[in-house]
């Protein structure tokens, strides 16, 4: 995807906080490395970002289903990367109420609290 | 009831504490959920800026036992509730337990996008439910047993667990929130 999933890929560590840091970061990232990605398809680039670069060929199948699943369904693929500034788009800041309202809206606080266990 | 029989409170005590409690603890959750789109980190990753690679481990082992005690407690009722629907006839509670937990982690593994739309609709038939069964008992509600005002020694002690029910989602608050844009209000 765009350049944050892959700096953040190569750095695991060097966390890619918004624009500033990018820039910061493209500095640091070895020319090699860029090389190598822009040779890859779509898939190699998003690779990384799941697995480590040495299992790449043999999680191939694997991967093309997780991608075919990500690109029609919606299933999110990041890792414990965090999400690059560019792609913090959603604006339903609603959502989390009713996530959270859903949480808690079940049985589990009735048998917790107030159930009769 | 815990409230009412292990501790001995009234209905009133005992609703009143649940309120204020969940109040009270809910707010560093919902101040650490605004943490998330402005890193777009998810909670435990953050805690790593605090404790450090190798420390924050024993924090995600602790988070991991609390959250498979809510996750275990979660599939035993809900498939208990899916055995009971006809008694003896339809799956026996152990089925049950299995398919919701199957369930569960079908949508568990797909992510952001489809958790928020999942969410944003599985409450009202839960919604539902509990309002119906507290119809069902609601002639028998009024029924009160007579017990004295709360004691502070109860009341914290029921406090105490009614935070440790909410708290322990502050592990997660901005996990929820990674997506969302740095610019929301907080």
């Amino acid at each position: 995807m765009a350049t944050g999933t892959l700096l953040a890929t190569h750095y695991p560590l060097a966390f890619n906080m918004g624009p500033a840091n990018a820039d910061v970061e493209s500095v640091h990232s070895a020319a090699g490395e860029q090389n190598v990605s822009k040779q890859d398809g779509g898939l190699e680039k998003r690779d990384g970002a799941v697995y480590t670069s040495n299992d790449k060929s043999r999680n191939s199948s694997l991967l093309s289903i997780l991608e075919t699943l990500e690109k029609r369904g919606g299933v999110e693929l990041r890792g414990c990367t965090p999400v690059p500034y560019e792609n913090r788009t959603v604006t339903q800041y609603w959502n989390i109420f009713s996530l959270w309202f859903c949480m808690s809206c079940n049985l589990l606080p009735y048998v917790t609290l107030l159930g009769n266990y | 009831m815990v409230g009412t029989l292990s501790f001995g409170l009234g209905l009133r005590d005992a609703s009143l504490i649940i309120l204020f409690f969940t109040i009270l603890s809910t707010i560093p959750v919902a101040y650490m959920c605004t943490w998330g789109p402005k890193t777009g980190m998810r909670q435990l990753i953050i805690a790593r800026f605090v404790y450090g690679k190798y420390f924050v481990s024993l924090l995600i082992l602790l988070n991991l036992a609390t959250l498979t005690g809510f996750s275990v407690v979660d599939s035993v009722i809900g498939g208990q509730a899916l055995s009971a629907v006809k008694d003896g006839e339809t799956i026996n509670a152990t089925i049950g337990i299995v398919i919701i937990a199957l369930l569960s982690l079908l949508v568990s593994f797909c992510g952001f996008k489809i958790l928020h739309m999942y969410e944003k609709y599985a409450w009202v038939p839960a919604l539902l439910a509990i309002i119906i069964t507290t119809g069902c008992g609601g002639k028998q509600l009024k029924n009160q047993s007579e017990v004295e005002s709360a004691t502070p020694q109860q009341a914290l002690s029921f406090g105490g667990l009614v935070a440790s029910f909410m708290l322990p989602w502050a592990a997660l608050a901005s996990d929820f929130s990674t997506y969302m844009h740095p610019k929301a209000s907080s």
